[in-house]
């Protein structure tokens, strides 16, 4: 059984999503532990396959039993086993947060958007799970037409923002089949490791360095690396609280992960810095995201669309981690990729607590926040240590892998561009705790009205657990690092570096 | 050079109405307009597709005739490469998934601010943040 | 494939094309659309590809044009540009 894990891990997300419609059309309140039913089942699947795979080395599923390249090959390896545990960790979390979050921000078309929930999940799970690229396009559009969909359904002005990373999401995964395209037309092959064979005698033709190009164009479309940002920030503020706490770790964070594949293991780490400086391009477009993005956040008054600006500002660390190419600096990345998903889950999930008790979340309205909501207030502070690189939380060793790349790749200007974006996000996350957590330091005998009355009034548990679950996940995989990068990550690190 | 050109004018044509449909999704103002850009463009990818798998001489088409039931091996060379077809069947469902998404989202988008036109949308926007801001 | 046809209906393919994009009035506009579309599966009969070809027929051309004509109707038909 546990051999057929593979098929059927994208299966039944996509057979349950087909199967909420009906079940939510005979009683609207069966979605909600449908969704965590099926998600903790894809959680554990996930799990075992994890645990294989770090055990007996790398698997390879042939999908109905024809051979690669002519069939499609899921080959998972550690990379692909910790993605798989990442996404539907998170899918987990999402599912349990959505239920009291759907009821409050999207009430009535609750079955719909877990439908749609299920068939992002499947998308996402199904990038990081197969070697075939144009399986990879196919899946890549799963997830991106899921996610427009749940996007669009939040409050009064998401349809247009909605209606904006449509347009240049299309063009993104255009330019991604252009380039599968041209490969195809050269090599004959779609497979990854069919292709990464093929390949190296073909360097010298321009073919190959325009589709090395565009699939890099189109990965960094749907990354939201620095030129190609503009989408983001307006679509992840104005979806519901349940879709922004899942789609903003994620998204960006897949297409990391498939630049990561593109680049190092469908060409070889010699051509990308040798034949065609893509390096050193990507790096300084990184090093421009970690600066503008921590610098536009600094401007917002909105504490959800200063979180906007911050992913965009953490893509730049993980592309900086790609595209150093040595040991410390990949380590980083996919470290980074970790804290990520785990902190912005954190955050933007306490961000709709905030909204679901509060209304907005403008930050002047967030005072004596810390006295109300005490638990969201503390997994929040959590998030914002990792965020900023606190120990022992996973963002400072993360951190610390991608300024020792930076070191051992000589490049100071990195460094200086890493200390200088930290202290940019301890300049806006210290506000917000400012604002919340401490009073007007006003001394008695001044005090012209009494002390407000404040009352705790936390948010509801559906709410508060996954909050809690993602900053303990945060912890732990901090702590964990070392067994991290022993088991999951020196095993994938290019040959070459 | 020139029979560079003429023997390959497929691609060229390709390119061409990719860039028609880039500049109607760039530079157009109305909405369905950019949409029906998008629908260009992605139909120009399947053009580039499709003419991978053609091939000058007397080929045939990839139907074996009167062949249900039997098992002869058939000549490779003398047929079409069929695998960009199958790929494109699933590249022009995508793409009508899209436009399908797109056009809900247009509606919702008519039924808030009344109009189609981006800068209308956009001055509307800006309104109401200085009002509301 | 006859080269003379496929260099015909490409002429018309871009014809069509540039037609949908500048024409002002929508519906117009997204009629022309399924003639370009209904080119385009005559071109993939020509090069060969005939499951492209129904697929593109009846997908494209029919449902597009339908969801088009559909959402025009709920929405409007002038448009400034």
């Amino acid at each position: 059984m546990a051999q057929q894990f593979p098929a059927l891990i994208i299966t039944i997300p996509l057979l349950a999503a087909l199967f909420t419609v009906p079940l939510g059309t005979l009683n609207r309140r069966f979605c909600y532990p449908w969704l965590m039913f099926i998600m903790a089942a894809v959680l554990s699947m996930a799990i075992v396959i994890c645990g294989r795979v770090i055990t007996f080395g790398p698997i390879s599923y042939h999908m109905g039993g024809w051979q690669p390249p002519w069939g499609i090959e899921y080959r998972i390896d550690q990379l692909n086993a910790l993605m798989l545990v990442l996404i539907s960790g998170a899918g987990l979390l999402g599912a349990i947060y959505s239920g009291p979050s759907f009821k409050k921000e999207i009430d009535g078309r609750q079955t719909l958007a877990s439908s749609l929930y299920l068939l992002m999940i499947t998308g996402l799970m199904g990038i990081v799970i197969t070697g075939d690229l144009f399986n990879i396009f196919v899946f890549l559009e799963i997830a991106s037409l899921s996610g427009y969909g749940l996007i669009a359904s939040g409050g009064n002005d998401a349809p247009f923002a909605t209606f904006r990373y449509i347009i240049m999401g299309t063009i993104g995964a255009s330019c991604y089949l252009l380039g599968v395209g041209y490969l195809y037309i050269s090599t004959g092959s779609l497979n990854l490791m069919d292709l990464h064979r093929l390949l190296p005698e073909l360097y010298h033709s321009r073919v190959i360095l325009t589709a090395g190009a565009l699939m890099l164009v189109g990965i960094a479309l749907k990354m939201a690396l620095f030129p190609l940002h503009a989408w983001l920030p307006e679509a992840y503020y104005e979806a519901p609280s349940a879709v922004s706490g899942v789609a903003a770790p994620l998204y960006t964070k897949v297409a990391g992960y498939l630049m990561i594949r593109i680049l190092y293991n469908l060409f070889d780490p010699g051509f990308f810095t040798e034949v065609f400086p893509i390096t050193t391009i990507l790096s300084w477009a990184a090093v421009f995201a970690l600066l503008i993005g921590s610098i536009y956040a600094i401007a917002q008054t909105d504490l959800k669309k200063m979180l906007c600006y911050s992913v965009i500002a953490q893509v730049g660390y993980i592309v900086l981690g790609i595209a150093l190419a040595n040991r410390a600096g990949f380590s980083g990345a996919i470290l980074t990729i970790i804290n990520e998903v785990f902190t912005k889950a954190c955050i933007f999930m306490a961000t709709g607590a905030i909204i679901y008790r509060i209304g907005d979340s403008r930050i002047e309205h967030l005072g004596h926040l810390f006295r109300r909501m005490p638990i969201t207030m503390l997994a929040f502070i959590v998030g914002v240590f990792s965020m900023i690189g606190i120990p022992p939380t996973c963002g400072f060793f993360s951190k610390l892998y991608l300024i020792f790349g930076c070191v051992e790749a000589g490049q100071w200007v990195f460094i200086a561009a890493l200390l200088l974006s930290t202290i940019l996000n301890v300049v806006y996350f210290f506000r917000v705790i400012k604002v919340a957590c401490f009073e007007d330091p006003q001394p008695d005998y001044e005090r012209k009205e009494p002390y407000p009355e404040i009352t705790m009034e936390e948010a509801p548990i559906g709410l508060l657990l996954p909050v809690v679950s993602a900053a303990a996940m945060i912890l732990i995989t901090g702590l964990g690092s070392h067994w991290i990068m022993v088991n999951l990550i020196t095993p994938i690190i290019p040959a070459g570096f | 050079m020139l029979e560079f050109i003429i023997s390959k004018y497929n691609f060229w044509f390709y390119v061409i109405l990719m860039m028609i449909g880039l500049y109607a999704m760039l530079a157009k103002r109305n909405l369905v307009k950019k949409l029906i850009g998008m629908n260009i463009f992605q139909t120009a990818i399947i053009l580039f597709y499709v003419s991978i798998g053609v091939k000058a001489g007397k080929v045939h088409v990839p139907i074996i005739i009167g062949g249900h039931g039997t098992h002869h091996a058939i000549k490779a060379a003398d047929y079409l490469n069929p695998l960009p077809h199958v790929l494109m069947l699933t590249a022009i469902v995508v793409s009508i998934a899209t436009t399908g998404v797109a056009l809900a989202v247009l509606i919702l988008i008519y039924r808030r601010y009344k109009t189609l036109n981006e800068d209308e949308i956009l001055a509307i926007r800006q309104a109401g943040r200085e009002t509301g801001a | 494939m006859i080269w003379q046809l496929d260099f015909l209906i490409l002429i018309f393919v871009i014809i069509c094309a540039v037609a949908a994009i500048n024409i002002r009035d929508l519906l117009s506009a997204v009629i022309i659309l399924g003639a370009f579309s209904f080119f385009m599966c005559l071109l993939w009969t020509e090069m060969g590809a005939i499951d492209v070809a129904f697929t593109e027929a009846s997908v494209a051309t029919a449902i597009s044009t339908l969801l088009f004509v559909g959402a025009i109707y709920k929405t409007t038909r002038r448009s400034k540009d």
